[in-house]
């Protein structure tokens, strides 16, 4: 019998239904003990722009990393929802002034600096910190701005526009005449803020009791290192196989640096934890220059691609180029646990010298219940594996064709990639709750 | 929970604050 994965449905639909109500809490509150009307398109561009500060409001609960909420979603779930849900807020409070403007031009008032200069200049400000917030993040490497500038964007630009908006709705004042509804609007408002400060000044602070050094730089591949991490002073944050942390390799936790990366070594050994990171953006081109003893420090564990205690089937892992490191991490610790159970591992390189962990891989399959089918773009002579893509055909290949439901799925790996392998797996009816998925290339 | 749904269900929780707000804009001007 099938042991089926504990889908924490009740948390999802208590955060869920605690989320909409939220985004219409502004509308509630300005139904009741509302002033006199000014017809239907004056009201429905308030309403659009009361919604749209409450969806910004709510865009710093999704990011604040708090377990509670990103366990029963994942957390690169609610990244991919956080950024939609941006960009339906920027549409929500562009219209609001664009259908003001359009049903009565007097409110052009609202831009006339001969009126009121610092409300115009508030009011564009607001504006434009909300187009950039979203341009800078959906086009972020196009603009050639590093993560770490647009992370500190992202923080100082939000905070503009939350702050901007709830000045805007208390001084116009229309909905808001009731002092009741003036502090309600100021304490929503000061809890996202709260929420910003958490997590980029608190939690460095927190951080920094227990901090890590580099004990080891081994180069894996060409252009892939791992970083041997040793706990300083403390015995070693506990972690599940496959989750990540937040990796600061500065003097300082304050730095802006601060990049998520899978553990790759076995849970079991907590004092000692391995990231296996190819060079690929602007931070990790300078991985080769660290040196040991370092200082590093950590937040997390987070995640929730890992391995569901309550099901003990068989594990099919899908993995391309540097996807692979989450998966060796559960791999390594199923073996350091002597698991018989039955894996199989999809892993997608560009070409054999590229294969990162093979020699390992080559080992493991000997010690456990595994079979690796390497995919290669480019295949040398002689190669007997797989040439090319991992295709749905690939996968009609060498995975299960029956009892789909009696296995769990792995997905990491480059954003295409997942795409298809996801969509091959829904086309054959693999039950979603069955499939994990791991993102990070979100900005 | 999956990535192809996540933007589907974030579009759907945008019509359904849309819907939403046309009611409010009805409920208070009718």
């Amino acid at each position: 019998m099938p042991v089926r994965r504990r889908v924490q449905l009740p948390q999802v639909v208590t955060w869920s239904l605690g989320y909409l109500l939220l985004l219409i809490l502004p509308l509630l509150a300005a139904y009741i003990e509302r002033p006199p009307a000014r017809g239907f398109w004056i009201e429905f561009s308030i309403g659009l722009g009361f919604v749209g500060m409450a969806m910004m409001g709510l865009q710093f609960v999704t990011t604040a990393r708090f377990r509670k909420v990103s366990s029963p979603f994942g957390t690169d779930t609610l990244l991919q929802f956080h950024r939609q849900m941006g960009i339906i807020a920027l549409l929500f409070i562009l219209a609001h002034p664009v259908i003001l403007f359009i049903r009565d031009t007097e409110y052009l008032v609202f831009l006339d600096p001969r009126v009121n200069a610092m409300r115009t200049i508030a009011l564009i400000v607001a504006m434009l910190a909300l187009v950039l917030l979203i341009v800078l993040s959906i086009w972020r490497q196009q603009v050639k701005l590093s993560y770490e500038w647009w992370r500190l964007s992202h923080g100082i630009l939000g905070f503009l526009v939350i702050s901007i908006g709830l000045a805007h709705i208390l001084q116009v004042g229309h909905y808001v005449q009731p002092l009741w509804k003036q502090i309600l609007w100021t304490i929503v408002t000061l809890i996202p803020i709260g929420l910003l400060l958490h997590t980029r000044l608190v939690k460095p602070l927190l951080i920094r009791r227990k901090p890590y050094r580099l004990a080891e730089l081994r180069n894996e591949a060409g252009d892939v290192w791992t970083l041997v991490l040793e706990p300083d002073g403390h015995p070693g944050k506990p972690f599940i196989a496959g989750q990540y942390m937040w990796l600061t390799i500065q003097p300082t936790p304050f730095s802006l640096q601060q990049h998520p990366f899978s553990i790759a070594s076995s849970a079991d050994r907590p004092q000692r934890p391995e990231f296996t990171i190819k060079e690929l953006g602007d931070f990790t081109s300078t991985l080769g220059d660290l040196k040991p003893g370092a200082s590093v420090f950590v937040e997390g564990p987070y995640g929730t691609f890992t391995l569901d205690p309550h099901f003990d089937g068989g594990l099919i892992f899908l993995a391309g180029g540097i996807g692979i490191t989450p998966m060796m991490g559960m791999l390594r610790t199923l073996r350091d646990r002597g698991s018989r159970r039955q894996i199989i591992v999809v892993y997608g390189n560009t070409a054999h010298d590229a294969i990162v962990f093979q020699d390992e891989l080559e080992a493991m399959q000997r010690q456990m219940n595994l079979r690796v089918i390497h995919v290669l773009e480019e295949a040398p002579e002689q190669w007997e594996g797989e040439v090319g893509y991992i295709t749905a055909e690939l996968l009609d290949r060498h995975l299960p064709g029956d009892n789909r439901e009696d296995w769990h799925y792995y997905i990491c790996g480059p954003g295409p990639m997942m795409d298809m392998v996801e969509q091959a797996l829904i086309e054959r009816r693999v039950p979603l709750w069955n499939v994990y998925v791991e993102r990070f290339e979100m900005v | 929970m999956q990535h192809l749904y996540t933007r589907r269900i974030a579009n759907a929780v945008g019509l359904l604050l849309l819907l939403a707000t046309l009611i409010f804009a009805w409920l208070v001007t009718r």
